[in-house]
Parts: C-alpha cells; sequence; structure tokens
C-alpha cells in the first residue's frame, strides 16, 4: 500500500513537471502569418509616474482634463515591469523612456505619425511624444556649494556629453562650459523618477570620476515621491520626467537638464510598425480594443 | 556596597533587560496602531466611511478625486481564497504524506527543501511569476496573464511552506496509541493516517491554513508583480481578469500620493490592518477552543 501511494505521488509529480516544462517550451508569438490580432494587452504606468503624467498630457488621453487611461490596463509599477511586461506579451502595447526603450531588445518600438523617436527627431521637435527631464530643488533655501558644483557639472561640456551617450537629447547641445573639479567634499542627496534615475546615476558616476571625495545617493523612488522628499529635507535635488506643477513651483525651482522622448513599445513579434497620435490615444482610451481594428 | 550582594545585581539587570525585551515588540505594535489609526480614521470619516468602503471608483488624480476602494478589498478576498484553494489541499497532503508515508532518504531532501521556499524572497518569487507563471496562464487561459487566477496560484505556492511545517508538526504531536489504537482495530495505514490521525491534529491544520492565510492576505511584492492591479471591481466568473489588492494599492501609489490621496491610502492601511486583525482573532479563539 505504501508503495502505491509513493508510486501515485511520483506519477503526480512527474506529470505536473511535464505540464510545467510544456508550458515554458510553448510557443510565444501569436503564430499567425496575416499579423498581430485579437485582443489588444494595454500596460501603463501608476498614477503619480512622471513618465504616465507626461504620456496622457502629450498624447492627450483625457477626459474633462482628467487621466482616462482605461481602467482595464495593466498597471505595471515601475519601468522595468513594464519593460518585463511588454517583452513577455504578444499582445502588449506599452510606453517607457526612449532612453529605456531603444537600448532594450526584447520590445520593438513604434513610429508616431510615421516619425521614430531617435535623436535627430527629437532634436528638430518632428517627434511628438517627448518631454523635459528637470531637476529642481527648494527655492527658499537654494543649492548647497556642493549641490551646485554638481549642477554646473550636468550643465557642463562633459556633463552634456553623458547625456547625449545616454541616448537622450542634451539640454545645451553645443557650446556647454567646460568643467574644473572644485575639490569640494560631502554628501549629496538626489531623488526623485525612475526615468530620470539611470542618467542621474551616470552623471553622478561621471562627476565621482572628477571628485572621488563626494559621495552621491541617487534613488529612483518616482517623480512625486522625490518632491515630497526635497520639501521634506530628505534630499538635494528632486528628479522630475514632467514639468512641476504649479502647487509645485510654489516652493520649487526647476532646471531642464535634458529632453526625452517616451516610445510607444510593443512585442518583437508584433508586425505593426507604427501608429498615429490619435491611434495610441484611442487605444490606451480603451476605444479600440482589438489590434484588427488597427490595421 | 549596599546590602544587596552582586547576584542581587545581575538578577535585577537580566530582569529589566528582559522586560524591555518583551516590551518592545508591544510598542511596536502599539505604535503601529496608533499612528495608523490616528492618521486613517480621520480621513475615512472625512471621506464617508460607507463611501470610502463600498466605492467602486478609484480615480485619486482626478478633479474631484474619487476613493472608493471595495475593488481593491475584493481583489484582496478572491486573491486570498484562490491560494486557499491552490495552496490548502497541496500544503495538508503534503503534511501527511511527510509525517506519515514520507521514507527518510526523500524526507531529507523534502525538509530542506520546503525550508527553503519559505526563504525565498517575495521579490524572487514575483520575478518568477512574472516571466514564468504569466505567460504559462496566458497561453493556457487566454487573457492578457496578469490576472487573478496568476496571482492566486503564486500566493497558494508562498503560502505552502507555512500550510505543510505547522500542519506536519501538529499530525506529528498526535500520540502515538492514537494511531497504533487505529491499525488494531484493523484500519489500515492510510485509513488510520487520514481517517483518525488527521481529524484528531485538525486544529493544528486549521491554525497553519489561518497563518497562511494572513501571509496571503498581507503580500505585496510579489501580488504587485502579477496581478494587473487594475483598480476594477471584478465579478468571480472574471478571474482571467486582473485585479489590485489592498496592499498592492498602498505600495503602488503611496509614493506619489499627498493630501487627500495619502490619507485615503493610510485609510487603506487600517483597513487591511482590521483585516489581518480578524484573522489573528479567529486565531486565537481557534487556540483557546482547541489548547494548542
Amino acid at each position: 500500500m505504501l508503495k502505491k501511494v509513493i508510486k501515485s505521488a511520483v506519477v503526480i509529480a512527474m506529470s505536473l513537471l511535464i505540464v510545467g516544462c510544456g508550458g515554458s517550451t510553448s510557443e510565444i508569438t501569436t503564430d499567425d502569418s496575416s499579423g498581430i490580432s485579437g485582443q489588444i494587452a494595454t500596460i501603463t504606468r501608476e498614477e503619480g509616474s512622471g513618465t504616465r503624467g507626461a504620456f496622457v498630457e502629450i498624447v492627450d488621453v483625457t477626459v474633462d482634463g482628467n487621466d482616462n487611461i482605461t481602467m482595464e490596463a495593466v498597471v505595471a509599477p515601475g519601468t522595468s515591469v513594464m519593460m518585463t511586461n511588454v517583452a513577455e506579451n504578444p499582445q502588449a502595447i506599452g510606453y517607457a523612456s526612449t532612453g529605456v526603450a531603444l537600448q532594450d531588445t526584447r520590445v520593438r518600438v513604434l513610429s508616431i505619425d510615421g516619425v521614430m523617436p531617435t535623436m535627430e527627431n527629437m532634436l528638430n521637435g518632428t517627434y511628438a511624444i517627448q518631454r523635459p527631464f528637470i531637476i529642481g530643488y527648494i527655492t527658499d533655501e537654494g543649492l548647497t556649494p556642493l549641490a551646485q558644483d554638481f549642477v554646473d557639472f550636468i550643465f557642463s561640456a562633459q556633463g552634456q556629453a553623458v547625456v547625449a551617450e545616454r541616448g537622450y537629447v542634451p539640454f545645451i547641445p553645443e557650446g556647454a562650459p567646460e568643467y574644473t573639479p572644485s575639490g569640494l567634499t560631502g554628501v549629496i542627496v538626489v531623488n526623485g523618477s525612475s526615468s530620470v534615475y539611470s542618467l542621474m546615476q551616470h552623471l553622478s558616476t561621471a562627476y565621482r570620476e572628477l571628485n572621488s571625495d563626494v559621495t552621491i545617493d541617487v534613488h529612483g523612488a518616482g517623480t512625486g515621491h522625490g518632491i515630497t522628499a526635497a520639501r521634506d529635507g530628505l534630499a538635494d535635488i528632486a528628479m522630475s520626467s514632467r514639468d512641476f506643477r504649479e502647487s509645485e513651483l510654489e516652493f520649487l525651482s526647476p532646471l531642464t537638464i535634458a529632453i526625452d522622448g517616451i516610445a510607444v513599445i510593443v512585442h518583437p513579434s508584433n508586425d505593426i510598425d507604427g501608429l498615429t497620435l490619435d491611434q495610441v490615444r484611442n487605444i490606451f482610451l480603451g476605444e479600440v480594443s482589438q489590434w484588427e481594428n488597427i490595421r | 556596597m549596599g546590602k544587596h550582594s552582586l547576584v542581587f545585581y545581575k538578577e535585577l539587570a537580566a530582569k529589566i533587560l528582559f522586560i524591555l525585551s518583551a516590551s518592545a515588540a508591544i510598542i511596536a505594535v502599539g505604535l503601529i496602531c496608533v499612528f495608523l489609526f490616528m492618521q486613517g480614521l480621520p480621513a475615512m470619516w472625512d471621506m464617508g466611511v460607507i463611501r470610502f468602503l463600498t466605492g467602486t471608483d478609484w480615480r485619486p488624480t482626478w478633479n474631484p478625486p474619487a476613493f472608493g476602494i471595495l475593488p481593491m478589498i475584493v481583489g484582496s478576498i478572491y486573491v486570498t481564497v484562490g491560494a486557499i484553494l491552490f495552496g490548502v489541499p497541496i500544503g495538508i497532503f503534503a503534511a501527511v504524506f511527510m509525517a506519515k508515508f514520507c521514507p527518510a532518504p526523500i524526507y531529507k531532501i523534502l525538509k530542506p527543501a520546503i525550508n527553503l521556499l519559505a526563504g525565498i524572497p517575495s521579490v524572487v518569487y514575483g520575478y518568477f511569476g512574472m516571466v514564468v507563471l504569466v505567460p504559462f496562464v496566458r497561453q493556457t487561459f487566454g487573457g492578457s496573464g496578469n490576472s487573478i487566477l496568476t496571482a492566486s496560484i503564486l500566493l497558494g505556492m508562498m503560502i505552502l511552506p507555512t500550510i505543510i511545517t505547522i500542519s506536519e508538526s501538529a499530525i506529528r504531536a498526535i500520540p502515538g496509541e492514537i494511531y497504533e489504537g487505529a491499525i488494531a482495530l484493523g484500519a489500515s495505514h492510510e485509513n488510520a493516517s487520514y481517517r483518525v490521525v488527521l481529524p484528531a491534529a485538525k486544529s493544528g491544520v486549521m491554525a497553519s491554513v489561518i497563518l497562511g492565510i494572513g501571509r496571503a492576505v498581507g503580500e505585496t511584492m510579489a501580488v504587485r508583480m502579477v496581478a494587473g492591479n487594475q483598480a476594477v471591481l471584478r465579478m468571480p466568473h472574471e478571474f482571467l481578469m486582473g485585479t489590485r489588492t489592498l496592499t498592492a494599492n498602498v505600495v503602488i501609489e503611496l509614493g506619489y500620493a499627498y493630501g487627500n490621496h495619502r490619507a485615503a491610502l493610510v485609510a487603506t492601511g487600517v483597513v487591511l490592518f482590521i483585516f489581518v486583525m480578524i484573522i489573528n482573532a479567529l486565531f486565537s479563539l481557534l487556540k483557546k477552543k482547541e489548547g494548542i
């Protein structure tokens, strides 16, 4: 009897294993030669995300001025979850900073109104969905001498070169002043947008190569969080991936450090090359829900 | 020197040390209670308790905003019930197997494996869910894959170690005479194990289930990575659609929220806290009744 039970347990375990393996190796693509069809899986960022705020504003996914991204959209908290979700789902459409999206080979970037979000197209303004990367500091308190030095570096030739290297449009494309290390020491805390975070990491690495005695704490907790942190004195510099709101401008001074596009992204197996701004809008409003209605 | 010996002071110091350690836990719970209720209850009152608890619209950034957490309450209940459906039968059978049927060599592998399962951080479960379970559910059942079902399966896996470990000890704690008595009366090994020993251990098994439920309700990181997080009121047959749990609601938006929105999230925390308190009260009731 005991043997029988063990045997059946082993059989059950084996069959579970087989089912599991079958699932992970089976095809991921929609294997439809006539192209993408079926339900559109809309993926959005969470409410309060700077990327979402800028996307909604520029594409005008609003009703009566309110963010009206369909409630049926999967909410991906954070840029990395967004990328993984789109990379894993053949039906998906999402959006992310071009700096991230263009370097991630797991997803495909769509053209908008026939324009790809290249550096050139963002500089000449033909790519529609672009936004500023902003850093902010408390107006009344100003920047500490050390933070001021870091900001000087960002706007120097070296700093703006880092911006261009990462795939963003520098705020000062040419003729930025040379930066000379100040020899200051101390800690700078930077917090905010998860989209600006990776650029800020590279800026801080480049800065610390010239000022090895400075520690820069960069956190990417989200635009809203960064602003709150700066207001509460927990951060020297706030990072934002959208323009500051009026209520925020009452206590924050903004500085634009770069321009970033928002790329509309799909699974690599998706055969659609581009969408119009209007189509993007209708998809995210939930008014178009089938891929065949796009084609 | 005073009239007390060195031993007396050593005793006293040890006493104070133990009292402080013991009260640290109580103070922590007390502080959390006070903070949560002081911030959350007034906000809930201002928004209208009934409207807050039964509202189906969650539009925190709208003008005017809408704060209704019914979709999240229901979402939390769905994924918890789902986790019980997946986790409890497997967990209890595994516990009986380990206590009564498992040959020693297999036990040597199984036991550490289950302990390891308990130690895996929830973000790792979440990533596993995102790249394995979500595509699996999408290909097998359709939908986007970010669904109540996916979250239930993942949570079912996550509560397994709790259920198995506690149920197994409960079964092992049943005196051998009970099992032997059943055998002596002619029951087979299986009959004695399932019909006599397992029912005798039912209070411990129930306790394991309740602790598992507690873990499922409170789980945050893994759930928000696979559940889709749509704040939409779902019906039970829509288990292939996404949902948002109370925990996910708090953690996704807390970083951005200020003003009323923040207060509404703290109030969400209060509701979650009350949920967990009810579960713990059930646990203590059971304990008192059965004397575990």
